[in-house]
């Protein structure tokens, strides 16, 4: 039976402003968990030859809780997964800033990996959420997911 | 009867509006898919019916599903969240 409960937050506030130490210490894998895996997605500084200079997330936001919830139960089932933490932000964000923060904890360290990358393959192609990439020469554009 | 669409990203730069509520009548049963290119001829949206997936009172939905009197529609485009 899947007992886990996933940890789903869309938030405006930066996922890593404050302690990282702390926010790696409260998501605790459960004893029996040996593997556990983080993935951050940051902003970088470029996107198909353009410079960034921000983006800004937007989220339909009732619909993507429910679908970040179902990936998550997807990954807790094919990848017996035990604990799972997704965290997205949403309005403007600068170069550097983490935009998703995903966390899993596993028995083992092949399935925590492979969860990981469910989850964010996942979220990129079925999440109701968008980005507008602002480029320094002023331009603006919402992205569609092209590549990994 | 009344219909409540609501707008995102590129779809609400479009339209100017992050909402609104259309009439249509009720006889000709219409599909969100209908819907869609209904506003879409109205408007110019620059998406294609096939790039765009439906919601509709809040969870996805087929664009064969007929929409009724008070339903929220919201039209997804293409996302890009992570």
């Amino acid at each position: 039976m899947d007992t886990m409960i996933p940890y789903i937050q869309i938030q405006a506030e930066p996922i890593d402003s404050s302690d990282k130490v702390k926010q790696a210490d409260e998501f605790q894998p459960p004893p029996d968990c040996g593997g556990v895996c983080y993935f951050e997605g940051v902003i970088r500084n470029h996107n198909h030859g353009k410079k960034v200079h921000y983006l800004e997330y937007e989220a339909y936001e009732d619909l993507a809780y429910k679908e970040l919830k179902r990936i998550a139960h997807e990954a807790a089932e094919k990848f017996d997964v035990k604990k799972i933490s997704i965290i997205h932000r949403v309005g403007r964000l600068e170069i550097g800033d983490t935009a998703v923060s995903i966390r899993v904890a596993t028995h083992h360290r092949r399935e925590a990996f492979e969860s990981c990358q469910y989850i964010i393959d996942s979220l990129k192609v079925r999440v109701p959420i968008w980005k507008k990439e602002v480029y320094l020469d002023g331009c603006h554009e919402w992205t569609q997911c092209t590549h990994s | 009867m009344k219909i409540h669409i609501q707008y995102f990203a590129a779809l609400r730069d479009a339209r100017g509006l992050k909402e609104e509520w259309i009439e249509k009548d009720p006889s000709s049963n219409p599909s969100a898919l209908a819907i869609f290119q209904q506003l879409k001829t109205e408007y110019g949206f620059a998406y294609d019916a096939n790039q765009i997936r439906f919601a509709v009172n809040g969870d996805f939905a087929p664009s064969t599903a007929l929409i009724k009197d008070g339903d929220t529609l919201v039209f997804i485009p293409p996302v890009s969240g992570g």
